[in-house]
């Protein structure tokens, strides 16, 4: 039977699109299957390639892992006495690798090939590119307060390439850009701290390397970090020797020991008055919070003319200002936080500074609340965001006295887990989520109604 | 899209939406009642739920506006009441530009100065909230210092002025000096102790050839086989005054306006409408008191959500349970006994306030209404105190018929005081007309038996108050003493 061509036409290309349809599908299909492959073939390839080649770490990177705190913050602080350590471990690096080589007048450049270490191989440029020959002291200076070469982030990056953390770019309320690191093998660091105190507690003859990482490590103050108080003074004489080793780093941990301890142990003495002082700033606005929501109100007085509670609880004028002044003191509070956890302002103050400010404005904000209220928790919804309010100030200040109080906890015999300094930490920023929407109805009732 | 950034944005999101139904509940509609900053107070509470009966000004106006149309709302409401109590610091005396000295201190031509809603902590009796010593803001200076112009008040205090039975800020009808010497001899007790409206109010009864009888009842068959029915309404005073059952029932039969069978249009239980047809000023004096306030004409209504919604041309595409959502909530009509703010009897927490309530509406036993009625609900000291009263001894006498037509004092003796109007004699049934200042029921009520002094004693003793005004007053209010002293003065300068 004879078919018209339209039809014929027709007919083809219905089966080719049938066809086309088909072949879709099936790429569609094979495109999941090779996804989801390559994502779990990708993983198992990571954790076999993780456990057949190690990470090749150097020793600026092990002290890097090793000044890691608690909220996975690696260089808290722009301070110069950190820059030395990472400037004499990177000089150490170089020295090992046979790049530089030192003595007690001059370093020198051995080898201009570069290392494919980023930070390694701007320092042997930057060294390179002196005419004149300095001494080891004098580099350790240099690269240490050097703007156009800032080794706190070169060191980063570098411990970036090489593995061991992940970099994390983002923007945050989109104006400040911040750069976070993060560990992808949690065990480095727990490995390096084994790696010195079989350095530091056996009689073995360690290498180079891990002689040079122990005195390093004792020379920035992190030795009672992983050693107990009397295994620190039991090593005392095994890192005598290990000082005196002639081995191609000690000039270098001898100078910075020499610029930097000092300058060091004055940080930890001042962290550590610092994190008294959070401590006893969060138990009394703790003490305050908890206050605000047991106390009866302080009634207004009944006697006809101005005085100052009629004014503070009664007064428009008077109750817009501390209220505002309240908002005020949040909002830099709550500033401070982003500062702090993304590390935006570092050249203005160090950590715990900022910690320091954000548990003292919330102390100040208890204050504020009760000129505000005067113990009052209002009703419905202003009770509503008086009570988030004060849970938020009542967890902050658990936090605060868990965080800096923690040596003083362990003194009276209540270990601080990380489990329980993160507890009040999340109720104080869960219970802060709906706030702006409670104060801006709290803002509206009053000029509304 | 990493974890952060999704949990960031649902929570500004969520922050939004919460912040945009608020507005909307503010704005549009919706019950705001989670959104009040404090307590009404116990005068307005029951209507707290429409807002635009005082908050008249539109949402976005600015202070000034606002205060002054809650201030108008204020007077649309209670104007007649401060008219009618001859206020003594009216509005008119403050806008006088000479009173400007006054106004920093204390503005009297704002209601909103002493009277601020939804503030509890600091609302005192009468919904006062300024100090107790107001009166300290203009008269303690100049020729305005009472200390000065009263040898009597030298050594006073100011939180005494309104506390002790002497003065009220606006309503002085028996504490002005010629009255109180005009009835500073008198005794405790006058010497035909009736009173004298209520009197008159029980001989208005038509002639026995008027009135209807049993015979007489126009209603459905069905109806007129309910003899206990039939039996109260014959011996009620609607029968006395040939109201028949057609006029409640089928008020289109008894008006004849329509022919039908009393079947087509019987109506078993007629509307509060019906009653008011007839009591006009009963149901308006009703719906001014605490008991029928919710039926108040001004009453803001609700908001109109679907007049909005098509003013932005989104009323055919909201979902009907979203204009519910966004509805504002009427005021009902009846205060139920559970909503009341004074203690109240557990059993009667489901009953509510309308005319049936106290008026059985065939018996339409008034001796019921005026006693058993309001104990059926309040449980209150002054309440629980009445039956081992001397005024209920009095009471019992009068409705057994062994005393006189007046003589007997029942709850609604002085808290629904008879009034003259228009030649008739009716009940105000604004029960809280003449309640506080309670000074305000000495001239309707209590003068027709007692003497000024003793009820200005008795008035000012709460725990007097409390026991149903069983014994004499504790208290003694000074102020006969001091303008018969102020007389003196005068004659003698």
């Amino acid at each position: 039977m004879d078919c018209a061509p339209e039809a014929f036409n027709t007919t083809i290309e219905k089966e080719q699109g049938r066809k086309q349809r088909q072949s879709k599908e099936t790429t569609g299909l094979r495109k999941e299957i090779v996804f989801v492959l390559r994502h779990f073939l990708g993983k198992i390839i990571a954790v076999l390639v993780k456990h057949i080649i190690p990470l090749m770490l150097t020793i600026t990177d092990n002290i890097l892992l090793l000044l890691e705190n608690e909220d996975g913050i690696f260089v808290a602080d722009q301070n110069e006495s950190i820059n030395s350590v990472l400037a004499g471990a990177v000089l150490l690096d170089l020295s090992l690798s046979g790049q530089i080589d030192t003595d007690l007048n001059s370093l020198i450049v051995l080898d201009e090939t570069p290392t494919g270490n980023v930070l390694m191989d701007h320092v042997l440029s930057e060294i390179n590119a002196h005419s004149n020959s300095a001494d080891t002291e004098h580099w350790i200076e240099t690269l240490a307060s050097s703007r156009s070469l800032p080794i706190q982030e070169l060191a980063l990056a570098s411990l970036a390439q090489s593995g061991a953390v992940e970099q994390k770019d983002r923007n945050i309320l989109w104006l400040f850009r911040s750069r976070t690191f993060q560990t992808t093998d949690l065990d480095s660091k727990e490995d390096i701290k084994v790696q010195i105190k079989d350095v530091v507690l056996s009689d073995n003859i360690p290498n180079p390397a891990d002689a040079a990482i122990a005195c390093l490590v004792d020379a920035c103050g992190l030795l009672p970090e992983i050693l107990s108080d009397s295994q620190i003074k039991q090593c005392q004489p095994r890192m005598k020797i290990l000082r005196r080793l002639d081995l191609i780093g000690r000039e270098v941990i001898n100078r910075i020991a020499s610029i930097e301890r000092r300058q060091i142990l004055k940080i930890r003495a001042q962290t550590a008055r610092r994190q008294k002082a959070n401590f006893v700033l969060s138990i009394v606005g703790c003490f305050f919070a908890v206050a605000t929501l047991l106390s009866p109100r302080v009634p207004i007085p009944n006697q006809f003319g101005p005085t100052l509670l009629e004014y503070l609880w009664n007064d428009s004028l008077w109750q817009q200002w501390t209220g505002y002044l309240l908002l005020g003191f949040s909002l830099v509070g709550l500033l401070i936080v982003i500062v702090l956890k993304n590390r935006l302002l570092t050249r203005f103050g160090n950590y715990s500074t900022w910690q320091l400010t954000h548990i003292l404005l919330g102390f100040v904000c208890v204050l504020t609340l009760f000129l505000h209220t005067g113990f009052r928790l209002g009703a419905n919804l202003n009770t509503a965001l008086m009570l988030f309010y004060l849970v938020v100030l009542i967890a902050g200040a658990l936090a605060g006295i868990l965080i800096g109080g923690s040596s003083e906890l362990r003194k009276w015999g209540v270990p601080v887990t990380k489990k329980m300094r993160k507890a009040p930490v999340k109720t104080h920023i869960v219970f802060l989520l709906p706030l702006p929407a409670l104060l801006v109805v709290h803002i509206l009732l009053v000029y509304l109604y | 899209m990493s974890k952060n950034f999704i949990l960031i944005s649902s929570w500004f999101l969520a922050t939004l939406i919460a912040i945009v139904i608020v507005g909307v509940w503010m704005t549009v509609g919706g019950s705001r009642q989670l959104l009040l900053v404090g307590q009404t107070t116990d005068a307005h509470h029951q209507i707290e739920v429409a807002c635009e009966t005082c908050h008249k000004a539109p949402i976005f106006s600015g202070p000034a506006v606002a205060v002054k149309a809650m201030n108008k709302a204020c007077r649309t409401c209670h104007e007649d009441e401060l008219a009618k109590s001859d206020d003594s610091h009216p509005r008119k005396k403050f806008r006088n530009p000479r009173m400007a000295q006054f106004w920093d201190k204390l503005d009297a031509r704002l209601c909103t100065t002493c009277h601020t809603e939804h503030r509890p902590e600091i609302t005192r009796e009468s919904a006062v909230t300024v100090a107790t010593n107001f009166c300290i803001a203009c008269h303690s200076e100049g020729d305005q210092d009472v200390r000065l112009i009263r040898t009597s008040h030298a050594d006073l205090s100011f939180d005494t002025c309104a506390s002790s039975g002497c003065h009220n800020y606006h309503d002085n009808r028996v504490l002005y000096s010629d009255f109180l010497v005009k009835h500073a001899q008198t005794d405790w007790l006058t010497q035909k102790p009736v009173h004298e409206l209520t009197r008159q109010a029980r001989l208005t009864y038509k002639s026995e050839e008027e009135r209807l009888m049993h015979h007489d009842a126009q209603a459905p068959s069905a109806a007129l086989f309910n003899p206990a029915i039939l039996r109260d309404w014959a011996d009620s005073a609607h029968a006395i005054n040939a109201i028949n059952c057609t006029s409640c029932h089928a008020p289109a039969i008894a008006n004849g306006s329509d022919s039908a069978g009393v079947e087509t249009v019987w109506e078993d239980k007629p509307s509060q409408k019906i009653c008011a047809d007839c009591h006009k000023f009963e149901q308006n004096t009703f719906r001014k008191g605490r008991h029928g306030m919710r039926q108040h004409p001004k009453i803001a209504n609700p908001r109109d959500i679907d007049g909005k919604l098509n003013s932005y041309g989104l009323a055919h595409i909201t979902p009907s349970f979203i204009k519910e959502w966004f509805s504002d909530p009427a005021v009902p009509m009846y205060m139920t006994v559970a909503e009341a703010r004074l203690p109240m009897r557990s059993e009667a927490a489901d009953l509510s306030v309308g005319c049936g309530s106290c008026h059985d509406p065939h018996s339409v036993n008034v001796a019921y209404a005026a006693v058993d009625a309001c104990l059926t609900c309040h449980d209150d000291m002054h309440s629980e105190a009445y039956r081992k009263s001397p005024h209920y001894t009095l009471w019992l006498a009068e409705v057994a018929g062994e005393a006189s037509l007046g003589t007997g004092v029942s709850c609604a003796t002085c808290h629904m005081a008879k009034v003259e109007r228009r030649g008739n004699l009716v009940t105000d049934h604004n029960q809280n007309d003449i309640l506080r200042p309670n000074e305000k029921m000495i001239r309707p009520v209590c003068l027709d038996c007692h003497g000024l002094k003793f009820a200005l004693d008795s008035l000012a003793d709460d725990e007097l108050i409390k026991r149903n005004f069983r014994g004499r007053a504790d208290v003694h209010v000074e102020s006969i003493e001091w303008a018969l002293l102020r007389e003196r003065e005068k004659q003698d300068d």
